[in-house]
């Protein structure tokens, strides 16, 4: 192979001597790095930088002495903790299969949503210019707003309940998995696409055949991924209201009830483990 | 399709320009069916530009590409598309959908005929499975036909590609270095699995190679092309070490004395 290789590279030059004057025309001197800034303007910067930071721990109103007192009353609430309750272990259980089912609906919406406008933004498969940007612009408005926030709103459009913290989910994963997927779909190799488009094969037989067989183990991983992800984001959301193991958690804070909160945080410690062992197994599957 | 006797593929002053340079000048050829022409011509000469530009992976800035009759040039959308289901294009680099098996390629040249829903569900019909399979057959990979396209070496991965533009059943079959990355035992039985389909089904076929040594017992027809102009036009009989010369040499001079090593490779 290198044989073949050599004797190309050889035949203008062994003939012709424009092969060598080319390539000697062609060397660009390597560019030296930018000189390192001058001692000053280090020390400026970082005199800058340490105020900015002093300003955002003041308007954080950062308090040291609220966190010393406030640690022993934590301690008491741990020593009053133990043993965790067992009273309403069913509820909790049923719960937080709640949690996880917000996150696996959520998610499993998103996948499809995501998996058509994917296409029409990624750069090799979009019809045109304008229609790429509008389906960026789609996935980045959805991904630049959190779940919970969309829970909120849905809990306000449709009342409370799992529901709303399922579309919340749906929404912003939408956008995050939509954009990773067509990130996926460009780093395709360009070659197999283009032996499709000549055979006349239109855009969604190529998909189908070409595209997805090359890119979907990336996009389960990616799911995947999201999933694991969800599963957390949505015990947040029962703090909005959105049902699951966080409504609970957050009737427990209010209520003082420390036995039961020890309770709900092992069962979210178990379950947020459990999801991410299977999850990453499976991704490793995938290679 | 065509009149009998006409030529499969008809190129008539073709010209592209790229970034205010000429890539290809005014090349014109035309190629019977069932003949193998040969393209050499040093990097950078044009050759690629010349299947791009024919297939309209690249718009041609004047003249005519016409397959069966039909001008590729000047058609657009499912006009283009449905004329370009009669070109195959062979890729240096194979282009195979790596995940995929050897079979499952070759049905992507009959992707087109496929209901929507056995595409998504990558379900082909009996027939289209057998046609496949039949293609795979005519370059030797039958045997290989389930193994999936990354397990191949580069040889085998090339005769798979030959059977996936087998498959679409085209009457041009353009084929761009399709040996360059191959070592010599598997270039050869790529270059005689070419021959043998343009012989058997009467496919007009273009190929260019990088290595002049090859041409003999492969084409029927040498053309060379350099500085985009196409400066060569031969039986591959008749092709003589001054015809080669004259191809790669960067500016024509006058004398053909100062014989090169190359004459020996062959």
């Amino acid at each position: 192979m290198t044989d073949i290789v050599e004797r190309r590279d050889d035949l203008p030059a062994v003939e012709g001597d424009r092969g060598g004057v080319g390539s000697v025309g062609e060397h660009h001197p390597v560019r030296g790095r930018a000189s390192p800034l001058p001692r000053v303007r280090q020390a400026t910067v970082a005199l800058v930088a340490v105020a900015a930071f002093a300003l955002c721990v003041r308007l954080a109103e950062v308090d040291p002495r609220a966190l010393l007192e406030g640690l022993p009353k934590m301690a008491g609430w741990a020593v009053e903790a133990w043993p965790p309750s067992t009273q309403g272990l069913h509820e909790l259980l049923v719960r937080a299969a709640q949690t996880v089912a917000i996150a696996v609906v959520g998610t499993g919406l998103a996948v499809v949503a995501a998996l058509v406008v994917c296409i029409p933004a990624a750069r090799n498969l979009t019809p045109g210019r304008g229609v790429r940007a509008a389906a960026r612009s789609l996935l980045n408005a959805c991904r630049g707003v959190d779940s919970f926030v969309f829970a909120l709103l849905f809990v306000a459009a449709v009342g409370l309940g799992p529901f709303a913290g399922t579309l919340g989910v749906a929404f912003h994963t939408f956008g995050s998995m939509g954009k990773l997927f067509a990130e996926s779909i460009e780093g395709m190799p360009r070659g197999p696409l283009e032996a499709a488009e000549l055979t006349g094969a239109g855009r969604f037989r190529t998909v189908s055949w070409v595209v997805l067989p090359d890119v979907v183990p990336g996009l389960v991983s990616v799911a995947l991924y999201m999933l694991e992800f969800n599963i957390r984001a949505s015990i947040v959301l029962g703090v909005v209201g959105a049902g699951g193991i966080g409504q609970q958690l957050k009737n427990a804070i209010d209520l003082l009830d420390f036995p039961r909160l020890l309770t709900i945080i092992i069962i979210i410690f178990v379950m947020v483990a459990a999801v991410d062992t299977v999850s990453s197994r499976l991704r490793a599957h995938l290679r | 399709m065509s009149e009998p006797g006409a030529p499969t593929l008809q190129v008539q002053g073709l010209g592209h320009c790229y970034a205010g340079a000429t890539v290809l000048h005014e090349v014109s050829f035309d190629v019977a069916p069932g003949e193998v022409v040969a393209v050499i011509g040093p990097s950078g000469a044009g050759k690629t530009t010349l299947f791009r530009a024919i297939t309209r992976l690249v718009d041609p800035s004047q003249g005519r590409a016409l397959v069966d009759g039909k001008d590729l040039v000047v058609l657009a959308g499912r006009e283009l598309a449905r004329a370009r289901r009669n070109v195959g294009l062979i890729f240096q680099q194979y282009n195979l959908v790596r995940r995929l098996s050897a079979i499952d390629n070759v049905v992507i040249g009959r992707l087109v005929h496929l209901p929507w829903w056995r595409a998504l569900l990558r379900c082909p019909t009996g027939e289209e499975r057998a046609l496949a399979l039949d293609c795979l057959e005519r370059v030797g990979m039958a045997p290989h036909a389930r193994a999936r396209a990354d397990t191949l070496s580069g040889g085998q991965q090339q005769r798979v590609a030959i059977a996936r533009v087998l498959a679409q059943r085209s009457s041009l079959l353009l084929a761009d270095e399709p040996v360059a990355s191959l070592d010599p035992t598997s270039a050869a039985s790529v270059l005689a699995a070419l021959r043998a389909v343009a012989r058997q089904q009467s496919i007009a076929v273009v190929c260019s190679l990088h290595q002049v040594d090859l041409i003999g017992g492969f084409a029927d027809r040498v053309i060379g092309l350099r500085d985009g102009e196409l400066v060569l036009d031969v039986a591959a009989a008749d092709l003589a070490d001054h015809h080669r010369a004259a191809v790669y040499r960067a500016r024509p001079e006058p004398s053909l004395d100062c014989e090169p090593a190359l004459s020996k490779e062959g």
